[in-house]
């Protein structure tokens, strides 16, 4: 399939670049400090906790949407991590092994939140900033613009059932690939694909009063 | 095509998710409709916006704290000895003890529910007949007309000496002073009455 690029203004988008299946062969940058670890290497665990912690924050902050939830979710998936570390047999990458924990606390914590705790965070965080600035603003025109912006986006993923917004910040966000998502939500290809979509189509509503498009396809 | 089925299908052509079939006639709807072209550039810009946000930094001390909760134990495997030992104590015990009796009284009703059928025969029920522990349903013919209650029957839970003396250790162990008065209760040797319930049809 030919690959075309299309500028959207904030992000580039390869269109029919679907991220290629890694291979059956696990190339794991993890694989040593994995195994030391698993031999008993507690140095190896905590430099294992290092390389994954933002990842796994940025995860969990996408999916919770607050700070201390997200803090506080981490910690655990990391603490279950190093319980249930002897279950890993390296037939995946261990990222993906850590996205699987990290995915399942998540969801347990929303589920234990529940729907009306949701609803008041999601009013909390239109008051609060709850996220990152851009690394290096163009101007502080921009920068506000660009804050204000990222608000409305993670505004809108809050909206999304979990399921959907867990597959597509694991896609779009964190970049893994379809079979890597497979792997850590446990559902085949067929449903990632289909998640991704339809989450995409629900967000691209949940935006359209926002995200103006000109002729050209620049925003506006 | 349809303009809403391509709608659909944009996110899967943006991917490349579709067959070379399938996005000619995606193509070719873009190229026919203004309305489709605008879809895909919102849906561009979705996507982009989306893959700009910026990943949140890690707090400070994230590590350290995860680390010094394994090296308190925290992380270590719960076994089942552990769990165990858990239902012993008092606030596991006392709960699991009551939840236990209400289970056995309605466990052990023969109709599945208590008095539901009050035009049961009045004798008491055949302790063989019945599932351990022993419910007997008594009925009173003459109820107490002062009070307009009539037909009056009442539930008791008896326990066989073996489940009885089981119990008792289970309450014992729990610690708990409720559970403690509970097994003295029930040490003594005959019927004891775990659980009464009474119910009447009142007087027309």
């Amino acid at each position: 399939m030919t690959a075309q690029m299309v500028d959207v203004s904030h992000a580039t988008v390869a269109v029919g670049s679907a991220r290629a299946m890694p291979a059956r062969e696990i190339d794991d940058p993890d694989a040593e400090l994995v195994e030391r670890w698993q031999s008993g290497d507690e140095a190896a665990f905590e430099a294992l906790v290092r390389g994954h912690e933002r990842r796994v924050f940025g995860l969990l902050m996408r999916m919770l949407g607050n700070r201390d939830d997200a803090l506080d979710v981490a910690q655990e998936t990391f603490l279950s991590l190093h319980r249930h570390g002897h279950r890993f047999r390296r037939e995946a990458r261990f990222s993906t092994f850590v996205y699987r924990v990290a995915a399942n606390a998540a969801l347990n914590r929303r589920r234990s939140l529940g729907r009306k705790r949701a609803r008041e965070q999601a009013l909390a965080r239109r008051q609060a900033v709850g996220f990152d600035r851009p690394q290096s603003p163009r101007d502080p025109e921009a920068a506000a613009v660009g804050v204000e912006v990222q608000e409305r986006v993670q505004q809108a993923l809050l909206e999304l059932p979990d399921d959907l917004r867990m597959t597509l910040v694991l896609y779009d966000l964190e970049g893994q690939s379809y079979s890597e998502i497979a792997e850590a939500l446990q559902i085949p290809e067929g449903t990632v694909k289909s998640r991704i979509h339809r989450a995409r189509n629900a967000l691209r509503e949940h935006l359209r009063s926002f995200v103006g498009v000109d002729r050209g396809g620049e925003l506006s | 095509m349809r303009t809403d089925r391509v709608k659909a299908r944009l996110s899967a052509y943006l991917e490349g998710d579709v067959s070379s079939r399938e996005a000619a006639r995606i193509e070719a709807a873009l190229e026919a409709s203004s309305e489709l072209r605008e879809e895909f550039r919102l849906l561009q810009a979705t996507v982009g916006l989306l893959r700009g946000l910026p990943r949140p930094e890690a707090p400070l001390g994230l590590a350290e704290r995860v680390v010094e909760r394994v090296r308190a134990g925290e992380a270590e495997p719960v076994r089942w000895r552990d769990w165990l030992h858990r239902l012993f104590e008092p606030a596991f015990a006392v709960p699991l003890a009551a939840t236990a009796a209400a289970l056995l009284v309605f466990v052990g009703t023969p109709t599945g529910g208590l008095l539901e059928d009050e035009s049961a025969p009045g004798a008491p029920l055949a302790a063989s007949a019945l599932p351990v522990p022993v419910v007997t349903v008594a009925r009173e013919t003459a109820g107490p007309e002062a009070s307009g209650v009539r037909n009056s029957s009442r539930v008791d839970l008896r326990m066989p000496q073996r489940q009885r003396l089981q119990m008792v250790r289970m309450l014992r162990g729990a610690g708990h002073p409720h559970s403690a008065a509970l097994a003295s209760q029930m040490e003594p040797d005959g019927e004891v009455v775990l659980a009464s319930f009474a119910k009447g049809r009142r007087g027309r």
